[in-house]
């Protein structure tokens, strides 16, 4: 069964912190990321630029509307996410449990929907 | 004759309904089709011991009476390829690893009560829902009980009770007891969830109050279940004082 963890993060927080830091939460990010490759739930991964640079898309009455910035304002905002093979919901959230972010922000574990064929 | 038939079915409810159903939960892979099964073989029960006398061991005849309406229902479902009853509804194989474990089936076993109560009280589910879900399954309570005993509308129960049986389904909440490394952690939430029955029972002064100590007698007997089969946590003891 595959689940898609989200991290988000405040991310005015990695803006703020040291080049030292930053180092740091990349290499343990290489290390998570190694780690599940190795272990074999890894299915994909990625880490996403700010919400400042990003764009909300809509389409009313046929016509395409494009707004600056994410579908809401929120205190911690999607920061990146991978998709894993688990065998239940608690392996994810145990996988979960070892991204970096956990420890800052918090990570939201949802079951990938499986369409009948 | 008849009464007495009606007295034993009742008692038989009470005392081994939860049990059965966490073994088949486990074996069908499915809180719903579990559930039905168990209703069916004690509608049966009513009809046929109101006729013929009562079984010399009426639990066993539950058992074996679920099993086969159990395998006739995955019968049913594999040739209406219906498959929204099953886990991952993906995969055919599964269903025949079904039939071959029900049909090995003839008695119950406690480490799957144990199960169920985790999976009951999985912290991934809203406690609300982790309360109705462990009055219905392990304490045998109906919908309109529950409804009755928190003061909510039987609507209300009903559907937190469909929404958390799809949550465990689409989710993959496991049906087991936890790792050795995560079973304390598990079990405090599992007390917590006994503890606000308790609470329910015991503080509030409103409603029925028949059914208000019927809360506090469920979750000292779902509390005697843990205890009987996780004997060395001493929190158990500590709740049950």
């Amino acid at each position: 069964m595959q689940y898609l963890l989200l991290i988000y993060d405040n991310e005015s927080n990695f803006g703020d912190c040291s080049e030292n830091d930053k180092n740091q939460v990349m290499a343990d990010y290489g290390a998570f990321t190694q780690s599940i490759i190795d272990s074999g739930n890894f299915k994909a991964g990625e880490a996403l630029l700010p919400t400042t640079t990003a764009t909300t898309v809509r389409v009313r009455d046929g016509k395409i509307a494009t707004t600056d910035g994410p579908f809401a304002e929120t205190k911690e905002q999607l920061g990146g996410y991978y998709l894993v093979d688990a065998k239940d919901i608690d392996e994810a959230t145990e996988i979960a449990s070892r991204i970096p972010t956990a420890k800052l922000g918090s990570i939201e574990v949802r079951p990938i929907m499986v369409f009948d064929k | 004759l008849d009464n007495n038939s009606h007295t034993i079915i009742q008692q038989l409810y009470k005392d081994e309904y939860s049990h059965i159903l966490a073994t088949l939960i486990r074996i069908l892979d499915s809180f719903d089709l579990a559930e039905e099964v168990l209703q069916d073989a004690f509608a049966s029960a009513l009809t046929q011991w109101k006729n013929t006398s009562v079984p010399e061991y009426p639990a066993a005849w539950i058992i074996t009476v679920s099993k086969n309406k159990a395998i006739d229902k995955i019968r049913q479902f594999k040739r209406q390829s219906d498959k929204q009853y099953f886990f991952d509804g993906t995969s055919g194989d599964c269903q025949d690893y079904d039939e071959q474990q029900l049909l090995a089936l003839d008695t119950v076993i406690d480490d799957d009560q144990l199960r169920l109560i985790f999976s009951c009280c999985h912290p991934s589910l809203a406690v609300d829902a982790q309360i109705a879900l462990t009055l219905q399954t392990v304490g045998g309570l109906t919908t309109p009980e529950i409804a009755n005993a928190f003061l909510l509308s039987e609507q209300t129960i009903a559907q937190r009770l469909v929404r958390v049986k799809r949550k465990i389904k689409d989710a993959k909440i496991p049906y087991s007891v936890p790792e050795k490394n995560q079973l304390h952690q598990r079990l405090i939430s599992v007390l917590h969830v006994i503890y606000l029955i308790f609470n329910e029972g015991y503080a509030t002064s409103s409603g029925d109050s028949a059914i208000r100590i019927d809360l506090c007698a469920r979750a000292i007997s779902i509390l005697q279940i843990l205890d009987k089969l996780i004997p060395t946590e001493f929190e158990i003891q500590a709740l049950y004082a």
